[in-house]
């Protein structure tokens, strides 16, 4: 029996390296403020091996993707680049059109750090919805907001001004709710991080 | 400004509060509430946030903004991280002057 995808639940594909935490968390607040559920691989298991399987039941559950190729670049040691964020961006969007009927209701958004970069390696999605949040993470709050906006067509939607602004506090508050909450702010789980946004956004924006 | 109403125990009364507003304090919970959502109502969009007697959030109303939804996987540190939300919310509700 097939899983029909959940209709507010947003996969998120993307790097989980500390050079990456401060988009990431960008991310997560902007879908979650904005009243979508945040699913990611990391969410099971935060520190366990990342399994094809479950990715892959996580695709089949949410309607929407967001897949960040900001950091498909050659590595500094292997001269290689990741090709965890694309393989999952195949996995989606294979899941879309050869998936059972409801699957085709997907959306897709795709982000870069540079306009048109992709296509020096991956071409072929020329034709999605590519946004460039050149690294600022309220760049990318503003295009998951508007693409949110127009994929799910729900006008309750607050603008990208209102969701940065809230964003902005919620960096303000981290902090101290850390500390209340005897966390450290930069060792954050993704449980975690989606606890303490969620928490946020329902008491305080 | 923010767009939370909070509903929290003053005294002996119940008190609704928005940041950086006055408070307006009611006998009841129960009518505390009801002013709340007229004052949403009237704001057209907004939240309210419902603190039981500890102080603890125990229920929130959305209008005009996107409900928030609970994931499928709770946090380990749930019960730390609502605890210590209630508490920063309810401090910055109360940094406005009361009602006389």
């Amino acid at each position: 029996m097939s899983i029909l995808p959940k209709s507010r639940h947003v996969y998120i594909n993307c790097p989980f390296d500390q050079d990456y935490q401060p988009l990431f968390s960008a991310i997560v607040f902007g879908v979650s403020d904005l009243g979508f559920v945040v699913r990611c691989a990391l969410e099971s298991d935060d520190a366990g091996e990342i399994r094809l399987s479950k990715i892959q039941a996580l695709i089949e559950q949410c309607r929407f993707g967001i897949h960040d190729l900001s950091r498909v670049t050659s590595d500094a040691t292997t001269g290689l680049p990741r090709f965890n964020m694309p393989l999952e961006l195949g996995l989606f969007l294979g899941c879309k059109r050869f998936g059972p009927p409801k699957q085709n209701r997907k959306h897709t958004l795709i982000l870069d750090s540079e306009p048109f970069r992709y296509q020096q390696y991956i071409s072929n999605i020329a034709g999605q919805d590519i946004k460039c949040h050149y690294d600022r993470p309220e760049d990318a709050i503003q295009h998951v907001r508007d693409w949110l906006r127009t994929a799910s067509n729900d006008k309750s939607l607050p603008g990208g001004g209102e969701v940065v602004r809230h964003y902005r506090q919620f960096q303000i508050d981290l902090p101290g709710l850390c500390s209340d909450s005897a966390l450290e702010p930069r060792q954050l789980t993704f449980s975690d991080l989606r606890m303490l946004v969620n928490a946020w956004v329902k008491a305080i924006r | 400004m923010q767009r939370t109403f909070h509903i929290f125990r003053l005294n002996k009364g119940w008190a609704v509060q928005r940041e950086g507003l006055s408070a307006q304090i009611f006998p009841t919970q129960r009518e505390a509430i009801l002013a709340a959502r007229q004052m949403v109502k009237a704001d057209m969009i907004g939240q309210i946030a419902i603190h039981g007697r500890e102080g603890e959030i125990r229920k929130v109303e959305f209008y005009g903004l996107p409900r928030v939804l609970t994931p499928p996987a709770t946090s380990r540190s749930a019960k730390r991280i609502l605890r210590a939300v209630s508490k920063l919310s309810l401090q910055r509700a109360q940094s406005g002057p009361l009602a006389p």
